[in-house]
């Protein structure tokens, strides 16, 4: 019996030259971020943003002197009906084979957007080598452009960059963070419509500031004034099946994110409520995932829901006393207001311009239904429109930072 | 050497949970989806329950004979022709579900893993495999499914605990899914059809006498359909029943969502690992069960020589379907249609017989 | 001047060179031995004289050759048995050992002192003996000696009764035996007149003192290890295991030459079964001769095939005991220092005293790095490649690059890199054994520099692999077995193949069909894989180790016939009415 082993190893041995299907690492060509742009016709362009080993070996060893510098990453572009097909056609022009597996972020042009998403969705889908977990962005510019001229000076690769990005957005909640598998999986579904981030090249100067104070972060992406010509995440497109139907801010995905209770950390600015012409800065965190009623008995549905915040102080300019009790109340019946405003505004925009429910509220509505027969009958993206929105917004402010009593100025 | 090893408890149950657990790697959730909706976890307690009754079934039947495998109680009950008949329509049975298993686990593989891999290799590796596992011995691969079970149990669960954050409970609903018609009969039907029942029937020797077979088999049927259950669960909850039906392969698409943090993603091929190894036994406890149903009808000694022509058999059975949608659908014809002659209405003939000869003939031998 | 000359000449010019017979080991060996017993022709020497005559030459060489086997057996009846005569006797001794060619024997003539006198004569082996024994021997029976009866047959056993100081004393009257106990160091005494002789144990040969352990080192623990007398060895087991029921059966191997072997069990501990089981295989082996327990390792063992060792092959008799207690059965040989325990299983052959001799915390932690050092050695480089080649999804993006990055100079395919480091290693390792320790630190950087920096920095190979074949031998040295070692190390070239080839699914079939091999393996009718392979009771001591107060059953694979080794709480000061202690436990 052993012998048997021992010759079947052997034999396996002599089969190793060109054993099916291994790959060297040096066979291979990583390409860490995907583009798709409108292309002439009905073709698409393709862009695949390769990894260049030696320098990002290099880079990290610390080893090699100086000479010219090499690129970390090649920029490859071509034209193709689906993005699989691109990916196969730039195997013509490499040397090495090109491999999707550290594909990390699928970047994806506004128009191209706008046309619908379902063929391409598909293919990616389908392909072994794609990554459920890779990070979709809707690009405003065309994608290309975005991913030539995005250059982190902090990472060694924009993989990197984009992975850290997702961490970044829990910090601002300024625009969602969407994977691939949830994205499909929305194009798809009937009650939750997919979002996914805006992502620009920063277009203005220091021209402009926010319009109200209190819409901190009210710009698309590209739009937010920065010194450094780089790329800003900031704001999403909103769906309706895989067809973009609009854009919201930043500031409006603020709420967005709390309405789905994906919201971690954001800021915000309001008003003082006392006194005249002086903001406060708050800092918001979400206690727990909002509670949401639907019914369905009647012909428009009814929904309701709580969202709680908790918000804490950050910047009194002002100097009034907010941490006394009474002050502190009204500046919570300000705060609650805004939101409470806003989100009733967002969900009427949703309801009216996009047709689409992209806060998942028919997952909830789904609970009222026996079987899925009845679900499909009752056509729930039908009937969003029409739904009765009904947003309660439970706030305390539970910190105040390091501070316990703010003493007034001499004015 | 059948007969002369025993093997306790634990062993047999967890030799007959992994060779149950195997379905669930493959296309069988999916179909399952597709047919109750959300709630294919009901349709995996009904089977559940559908599978310990026919547990009770086996029971009764070698209940009066001590000692005796089905194999023997057939062809005692039946006759020499009939029961030879039967015999051969059992282990035909084995036969077309090792070959059809090969198949699909080597597609799956070719799929997820070794996408330049011709499929004769991977075909052959698991029939060489199953040889040896069924040349070695039952003893050697009850204690093998038993030494690495724990590693199998704490893959599923990390698998199923990395996708945690992932679920959405309000998945789950509306409850009853396609419709109780479709979800309890229909789905209980399809996940309910096992083979292992037939199989613990035929070594039963092994065990310590038919009240063991029953508490082995049903604990056997528990552990595996709460598998089933919790897959299926996890499954619509990740996924949300409408895409989900969408994968060949569910539980391989589950491993390539876990996404915690920036180290630890794309994991799924350690998962290749767990689930290589169940379908080597599978395959190997397969081919050995159809063995032995020959040699127990013909009456030979010992059941290795068949083990050779049996087994190129299967890879010629494995090679017939054109092309992996098709394999799909036969399997699925197989289970649906087919597996419920010889597991359930098969036995109940020989259990009729049986009982009618003893009410009949009490001076009758036998 | 003229030397020289004369020395140029001498090389210019052609010399034959002197013909020299050299030495040709001839094909008719056959024919030499014939000639030597008495009465056949001597043919010629010549190769190929006269074939008719070579040819019968080896045939009834052939014939003869049983005859002419066997240590003792000199052929002629008359010199079997001891005769009264003294002088036949010593003619007889000449001739089995072939004095006065053969100088290690020596016979020494001397006169019992008794009245009237009696001659006599010594046998003995020299440097096998003991000469203080000796001499004292010789005092005794030549100065000290009394009256004894002139009766010729009781003269022998009257001798030993009365006059022989020696520790350990037989009467003898067959030459094969006392030829038998000359040749381990006893000294044979003839008496004039006796048809018996007297056979004295005066073993005492150089050894080597008892000392630490080489190869099975701890850190705590006794630190003495058993050396190649057989008695020495014995003796250290006794001292630890003081007590009656300790057998020690001896059974003798060898047709050339005998050794002793000892088999050693707790009577009332170990299955007798077992035991039976053990004396049986050892007693049937027939071979010429077997120098060393690894020898009668694989003499004795189940599967000779399977690349698991089936026994425990230890130097420590505190490991020894312990298996003892626990009811196994032990495996002397003499002239070897280590010793076979049976039966073995695969658990018990990664553990070691030290965390016996710890606290349970540090024994588990102990135990635990073990296991994972285990699978890294076994599975590392198959599972490195199986990643790097097949699945480079795997690995974490930023790791993948750097390992690109660094294998974009290196010429080879990975396979190779990698068995060339693994080879080297190998190589390292083996010539490791064999330096002379002068030079041996010199080689070591040596080897270092050469295999570690200067390879990389030639970029033949890179700098993942060299840190992973370290990695790798480093955690083979851990596996306390030598053999399980080396059995670990040939399976991870099996696994790395199998993971060149065809990924993870290769090595998911190289664990299939190890674990089917292994789990089929028996030793001593003890399935190796217990007590997981079929599940039994543990006894509290396989991967954790318990608090040693919890270990209170032996392991039941054994099948011990006294199940408990200590009470419900062997810690008798625990117990609050202080019922005292002492209690269980033997000293």
């Amino acid at each position: 019996m052993k012998a048997v082993k021992v010759l079947a190893m052997l034999l396996l041995m002599i089969s190793l030259q060109g054993c099916w299907g291994s790959r060297e690492t040096d066979e291979l060509a990583y390409v860490l971020a995907l583009g798709l742009d409108r292309g002439p016709g009905q073709n698409i362009q393709g862009t695949f943003q390769i990894a260049n080993p030696k320098v990002i070996a290099g880079q990290a060893g610390g080893g090699g002197g100086g000479g010219e510098k090499e690129e970390p990453l090649i920029t490859v572009s071509t034209i193709a009906p689906l993005p699989i097909s691109a990916f196969n056609l730039i195997n013509v022009e490499r040397s090495r084979q090109i491999s999707l597996l550290h594909a990390n972020a699928y970047i994806i042009s506004e128009d191209l957007a706008r046309e619908g998403l379902g063929n391409y969705l598909n293919s990616l889908n389908r392909f072994r080598e794609t990554r459920g977990t890779a990070f979709i962005y809707i690009s405003r510019c065309k994608a290309i452009d975005f991913m030539e001229r995005n250059r982190p000076d902090l990472e060694t690769t924009p993989a990197k960059q984009y992975e850290l990005v997702s961490r970044t957005f829990r910090l601002h909640a300024l625009a969602p963070v969407v994977q691939f598998h949830k994205f499909y999986t929305g194009t798809k579904s009937r009650d939750r419509q997919p979002v996914a981030p805006l992502v620009n090249i920063t277009q203005e100067d220091f021209a402009g500031g926010p319009s109200r104070p209190e819409a901190l972060g009210d710009f698309l992406a590209g739009d937010m004034p920065s010194n450094k010509g780089e790329s800003q995440f900031l704001g999403a497109a909103v769906f309706r099946m895989d067809k973009m139907v609009g854009t919201l801010t930043g500031n409006e995905t603020r709420y967005l994110n709390m309405l789905t209770g994906e919201m971690h950390f954001s800021f915000m600015i309001i008003p003082d409520p006392i006194k005249e012409g002086a903001v406060v800065g708050v800092s918001l965190k979400q206690a727990r995932k909002p509670v949401i009623k639907v019914s369905t008995d009647r012909e428009r549905p009814r929904i309701s829901a709580e969202v709680f915040i908790e918000p804490e102080l950050v910047g009194v300019p002002s100097g009034t006393n907010y941490e006394d009790e009474k002050q502190m109340g009204a500046l919570e019946a300000a705060i609650a207001g805004i939101i409470g405003d806003s989100c009733r505004q967002l969900v009427a925009r949703t309801q009216e311009e996009f047709r689409s429910d992209i806060f998942g509220f028919g997952s909830h509505a789904r609970k009222n239904f026996l079987t899925v027969q009845q679900w499909r009958d009752y056509d729930w993206l039908d009937k969003y429109p029409q739904a009765e929105v009904d947003i309660n917004v439970n706030l305390k402010i539970r910190r105040t930072g390091l501070m316990h009593k703010t003493v007034s100025t001499v004015n | 050497m059948d007969g002369k090893i025993k093997f306790g408890m634990a062993e047999a149950v967890v030799l007959l949970t992994m060779s149950n657990m195997a379905r669930i790697f493959l296309s069988f959730p999916r179909a399952l989806l597709e047919m109750s909706g959300p709630a294919a976890w009901l349709s995996s307690i009904t089977g559940m329950g559908l599978a310990v009754l026919q547990a009770y079934l086996f029971y009764h039947i070698l209940k009066p004979s001590p000692g005796q495998n089905i194999v023997d109680i057939a062809n005692k009950s039946l006759g020499n022709i009939a029961g030879t008949i039967f015999n051969i329509i059992f282990a035909s049975f084995f036969l077309a579900v090792a070959a059809l298993f090969t198949r699909t686990f080597s597609e799956a593989l070719i799929i997820t893993a070794l996408p330049s891999t011709p499929i004769s290799v991977l075909l052959t590796g698991f029939i060489m495999l199953a040889v040896l596992g069924s040349y070695i011995g039952l003893e050697a691969m009850a204690r093998s499914a038993r030494l690495t079970y724990p590693f199998v149990l704490s893959g599923i669960a990390l698998l199923l605990l990395g996708v945690s954050p992932k679920w959405d409970l309000q998945q789950l609903f509306p409850i009853l899914g396609n419709g109780p018609v479709n979800v309890f009969a229909m789905g209980g039907l399809i996940s309910g059809a096992v083979t292992e029942i037939l199989l613990a029937a035929v070594i039963v020797k092994s065990f310590h006498g038919p009240e063991m077979f029953l508490k082995i088999t049903s604990r056997a049927m528990l552990m595996g359909f709460t598998y089933l259950t919790v897959l299926s669960i996890v499954l619509v909850i990740t996924h949300g029943w409408n895409t989900a039906q969408e994968n060949t392969l569910p539980f391989y698409n589950l491993a390539r969502l876990i996404y915690l943090g920036r180290f630890f993603q794309r994991t799924e091929s350690i998962f290749i690992i767990i689930w290589g190894f169940i379908g080597m036994i599978k395959v190997a406890l397969t081919l050995y069960a159809a063995a032995q149903t020959l040699a127990g009808t013909f009456r030979l000694t010992d059941y290795r020589p068949l083990l050779w022509p049996l087994a190129l058999i299967a890879y010629a059975g494995s090679i017939i379907p054109h092309d992996m949608p098709s394999a799909l659908r036969l399997e699925s014809m197989l289970i649906r249609e087919v597996a419920w002659l010889p597991t359930v209405a098969l036995p109940l003939v020989i259990l009729l017989v049986s009982r009618i000869r003893k009410r009949s003939g009490p001076n009758e031998s036998g | 001047m003229k030397n020289l000359i004369k020395q140029v000449l001498r090389v210019l010019t052609y010399q034959e060179p002197p013909s020299r017979e050299g030495f040709i080991l001839k094909e008719n060996y056959f024919d030499k031995k014939m000639a030597d017993s008495p009465g056949k022709q001597p043919q010629s020497q010549e190769q190929g004289g006269q074939d008719g005559s070579a040819v019968q030459g080896r045939r009834r060489a052939r014939s003869l050759r049983r005859a002419v086997v066997g240590p003792g057996n000199a052929g002629d009846s008359d010199t079997g048995k001891v005769s009264t005569i003294l002088d036949r006797n010593r003619a007889a001794i000449e001739k089995i050992y072939g004095l006065p060619v053969n100088r290690d024997i020596v016979i020494r003539d001397y006169t019992i002192g008794t009245e009237p006198p009696v001659k006599s004569f010594l046998v003995y082996i020299d440097g096998m003996v003991s000469r203080a024994d000796l001499n004292f021997l010789m005092q005794s029976l030549m100065l000290e000696a009394g009256e004894i009866s002139r009766d010729p047959s009781a003269s022998a056993s009257a001798v030993l009764q009365r006059l022989l100081p020696g520790s350990q004393a037989r009467v003898l009257d067959s030459f094969k035996d006392i030829v038998e106990s000359v040749n381990y160091g006893d000294t044979a005494i003839f008496i004039q007149g006796s048809p018996k002789a007297l056979v004295v144990e005066t073993k005492g040969w150089e050894h080597r003192p008892v000392e630490k352990p080489r190869n099975e080192q701890t850190i705590s623990g006794p630190q003495e290890s058993f050396i190649e007398n057989l008695r020495a060895n014995t003796a250290l087991l006794r001292k630890i295991i003081r007590s009656e029921k300790l057998y020690t059966e001896m059974i003798g191997v060898g047709k050339r030459f005998r050794s002793d072997v000892a088999v050693m069990y707790m009577v009332d501990l170990a299955d007798p079964e077992l035991v039976k089981e053990v004396k049986r295989r050892v007693s049937s082996i027939e071979v010429d001769f077997i120098t060393d327990t690894g020898m009668l390792e694989q003499y004795i063992e189940d599967s000779p095939y399977s690349l698991n060792p089936q026994t425990h092959y230890t130097e420590r008799p505190d490991r020894v005991a312990s298996y003892l207690a626990e009811g196994k059965v032990a495996i002397i040989l003499s002239g070897s220092p280590y010793a076979l325990v049976v039966p073995a299983t695969m658990y018990s052959q990664l553990h070691t005293g030290e965390e016996t001799y710890l606290r349970w915390q540090y024994g588990t932690f102990l135990r635990y790095t073990r296991t994972f050092s285990f699978y890294l050695a076994l599975l590392l480089p198959g599972l490195y490649l199986a990643a790097v080649l097949y699945h480079q999804e795997m690995i974490p993006t930023d790791l993948l690059l750097a390992i690109a990055g660094n294998r974009e100079q290196v010429p080879f395919p990975t396979v190779v890199e990698m068995l060339m480091m693994e080879f080297s290693f190998e190589l390292v390792r083996e010539a490791g054994l064999r330096i002379p320790s002068i030079i041996g630190s010199t080689i070591g950087i040596v080897g270092a520099l050469i295999l570690g920096q200067a390879a990389v920095q030639a970029n033949l190979v890179s700098p993942v692999v060299v840190i992973l074949v370290a990695v790798t031998g480093l955690a083979s040295f851990s596996i306390p077995s030598y053999s399980l070692a080396f059995a670990v190390r040939t399976y991870r070239f099996f696994y790395l193949i199998m993971g060149a080839v065809l990924g993870f699914y290769g090595i998911t079939i190289a664990l299939f069909i190890q674990i089917m091999l292994t789990t089929s393996l028996k030793s001593f009718g003890v399935p190796y894989l217990s007590p997981t392979g079929p599940r039994t009771y543990p006894g509290g001591d396989v991967v954790n180790r318990l608090p040693i107060f919890m270990q209170r059953r032996r392991p039941d694979y054994i099948n011990p016939q006294d199940n408990i080794r200590a009470p419900e709480e062997p810690r008798g000061w625990v117990k609050s009415d202080g019922e005292g202690g002492g209690d269980g436990r033997q000293n």
